[in-house]
């Protein structure tokens, strides 16, 4: 019986990932044969960057409103536009327009910007999915998409966003629970600690907007994050409804939060809060789990012991990025190097190759395609951390080696 | 004193600069004991692989030949002649004198053969087996030549102690790759003879030596000045040890980070580093 419902299974995935397309066909064997060897050579950053900004590029003109398509799909294409994660790709954009000089990035970063206002709630809040069907407000679907239109405002002076900001930030204040967690408006009607996402944004809004309501929501969120906190630096509550054994995705999350968060608060000694060291620590565990096992799991138990076999992508790149951080707040070069492994590792899944617009230069969601993270699809926020993550790395390795004299 | 020596391989490197250490501390070791060579696993993945690489021809003719997997290595105590040893121990005075066509000296096995030192070959090295081995062999000290992490099954055999000698200063640097990540971090390039715990690099420390690589060039240069340097400073604490003359000086868990295996593109520093010639200053 099991046997028979394995093989259903099996030929349902088949069949999910359209198979029958040569380009699909390549990389499902790629995978089965074996998904823990590099489909790509490694290449130099700006060819992994590059490649990944194409691609964004592509999601962006695949929905023709401005929004960033959600996802690639294997098995129906392109995705709607995604407000959330089109929010926290406007920052993004604007950097790699800073770098590479080109306009053409900054202008896309405006569409979608601009689309971001379009697709607002009258009460300031934005949809919880992708604007394919109605979706109920979100408290961190309103959260990302508060990072894009602040930056949209520092980058253009328009004021449009700065009001769109303080009516997203006035909805995120007034439906908090008195304990500091938000359960009305977030994912499954539950309290999560991977919301410190919405602190940090609400901390840079009052960065602008200095109206202590926005501080003091940040702040008793992040202090009811800190009482989820284990002595081993896991966070209970940290899954979007499996707490046992969370994504790393959502791990990470709450860890980057914690970071931003703590380096808002204290900008002259960030190290010394206690947001920063809660985040410390379990970046700690993290690292020590990925680098004895040379490998990282998309999924961990209250042990930090891996429960999966696969890799959640868009994790890694976000753990990645906060190790980067890490080491910019701390010197400690352990983060630097496991970072710098993480993103070969990422970058090593890369298909460079493929004429398949959604594939190439596409980060998958999951390493193989059928791991439990955003199974047989191509997210646009594994793209965009991974984006965010190489940048970094770069900008990190150019200051080191100007400091040792090397080229 | 039963000393014995806990290898990855016996056929290695470490295994000649330790015993010709120990040698020259006019210290006779008990016996050795190494971990068996791993079978090449053969799955389908490889196959396919190489399927891709080669041709079907290759895929038939491995089955042909090989089967499905590999049988493992030799248990229990072994025989050493009749092995094809890579690495040559100096010739002790008087000895065998050197061959034809072979370096001057002795391998590794006519070393073990002339001294009587027994080579148990093991699958697992914290196996019952592994415990059954040295417990034949009546060991007092067992020193460790690059193993990987032993547990205490193993670790409670030996009646004084498991020593072990690190490539940096203890505690600050414990893990892996640690020579690059003293020069990384700035701090001299040393070794530590601790005894061993279940930890990692956590046991007590014996002693700390200082080395200086500012003559050497590279990583590889480096590091085997250390290697070299680390076999001597163990076998000579071996000797201070059964002298009674060291005190065993516990770490303290916080005083130190672990460190991983180094990515290359930190490497690059280090290597930059030392051929600048690496010097430290700090008292």
């Amino acid at each position: 019986m099991i046997a028979l419902r394995s093989t259903a299974k099996q030929l349902r995935d088949l069949i999910e990932m359209r198979l029958y397309w040569p380009s699909h066909l390549r990389i499902g064997l790629q995978d089965y044969f074996d998904w823990r060897a590099p489909v790509t050579t490694l290449q130099p950053n700006a060819v992994h960057l590059q490649a990944a900004m194409d691609w964004l590029c592509r999601a962006q003109e695949a929905t023709g409103d401005g929004g960033v398509s959600a996802r690639y799909r294997l098995s129906k294409n392109w995705a709607a536009s995604y407000p959330e994660t089109t929010g926290y790709i406007i920052p993004t954009f604007f950097n790699y327009a800073d770098l590479t000089q080109r306009e053409e990035y900054r202008t896309r970063a405006q569409r979608m910007a601009d689309w971001l206002l379009a697709v607002q709630h009258e009460n300031g809040a934005f949809p919880g999915h992708d604007v394919s069907a109605q979706s109920e407000p979100r408290v961190f679907n309103t959260g990302q998409a508060l990072l894009g239109l602040l930056r949209a405002f520092r980058e253009t002076g328009n004021e449009i966003y700065l009001q769109a900001s303080q009516r997203a930030g006035e909805w995120l204040t007034a439906v908090q629970d008195p304990d500091g967690a938000w359960r009305r408006f977030a994912y499954y009607h539950r309290p999560h600690a991977y919301y410190t996402a919405v602190d940090w944004p609400l901390l840079e809004l009052f960065a602008v907007i200095p109206k202590p309501a926005f501080r003091e929501t940040a702040r008793k969120h992040l202090d009811w994050v800190l009482a989820q906190q284990q002595p081993n630096g896991w966070f209970d509550k940290s899954g979007f409804k499996d707490d046992a054994t969370p994504f790393l995705h959502t791990i990470a999350y709450t860890i980057s939060g914690l970071l931003e968060a703590g380096a808002l608060l204290e900008p002259d000694r960030p190290l010394e809060n206690v947001y920063m060291q809660a985040a410390k620590r379990a970046s700690e565990a993290l690292l020590h789990r990925f680098e004895i096992r040379d490998f990282m799991a998309g999924q961990f138990d209250r042990q930090w012991k891996a429960t999966v076999t696969y890799s959640c992508l868009t994790g890694n790149v976000q753990t990645s990025f906060n190790w980067l951080r890490l080491y910019e707040f701390s010197q400690d070069a352990r983060f630097l190097n496991g970072a710098l492994k993480l993103n070969d590792y990422v970058k090593s899944t890369q298909n460079l190759t493929s004429r398949n617009p959604g594939i190439h230069g596409g980060i998958k969601g999951s390493q193989p395609l059928w791991g439990r993270y955003i199974r047989y699809s191509y997210p646009n926020w594994a793209a965009k951390f991974f984006v965010d993550a190489l940048m970094r790395e770069n900008r990190l390795l150019a200051e080191l080696y100007h400091r040792e004299g090397l080229a | 004193m039963n000393l014995v020596v806990l290898c990855k391989s016996w056929n290695h490197k470490k295994v000649l600069e330790i015993l010709a250490a120990l040698r020259e501390q006019e210290l006779r070791v008990r016996g050795l004991v190494a971990l068996a060579a791993a079978p090449e696993k053969k799955t389908w993945t490889d196959l396919a692989r190489k399927t891709h690489e080669k041709s079907v021809a290759y895929l038939l003719r491995h089955f042909r030949k090989n089967g499905a997997v590999d049988s493992t290595g030799t248990n229990g105590f072994i025989a050493v002649n009749g092995v094809t040893p890579e690495f040559h121990l100096p010739m002790p005075n008087g000895q065998l004198p050197a061959r034809q066509n072979q370096p001057a000296g002795l391998t590794i096995a006519e070393y073990a053969e002339l001294q009587q030192i027994p080579i148990a070959v093991v699958k697992d090295l914290n196996s019952a087996e592994c415990v059954a081995a040295l417990q034949r062999l009546e060991t007092d000290i067992l020193l460790l030549g690059g193993v990987p992490i032993i547990r205490a099954n193993v670790l409670a055999v030996p009646k004084i102690c498991t020593l072990n000698v690190h490539m940096a200063l203890l505690p600050t640097f414990r893990g892996m790759n640690v020579a690059e990540w003293s020069i990384y971090c700035g701090a001299p390039a040393a070794v530590t003879v601790h005894q061993v715990d279940p930890g990692v690099d956590t046991g007590a420390i014996l002693y700390r030596e200082r080395i200086d690589v500012s003559d050497c060039p590279t990583i590889a240069t480096m590091r085997a000045k250390v290697s070299r340097q680390q076999h001597l400073v163990l076998a000579k604490c071996t000797r201070l040890l059964i002298e009674k003359k060291l005190v065993p000086e516990p770490q303290q868990k916080e005083a130190g980070k672990q460190y991983y295996l180094m990515h290359d593109k930190l490497k690059k520093i280090v290597a930059h580093r030392l051929a600048r010639g690496y010097h430290h200053h700090a008292p």
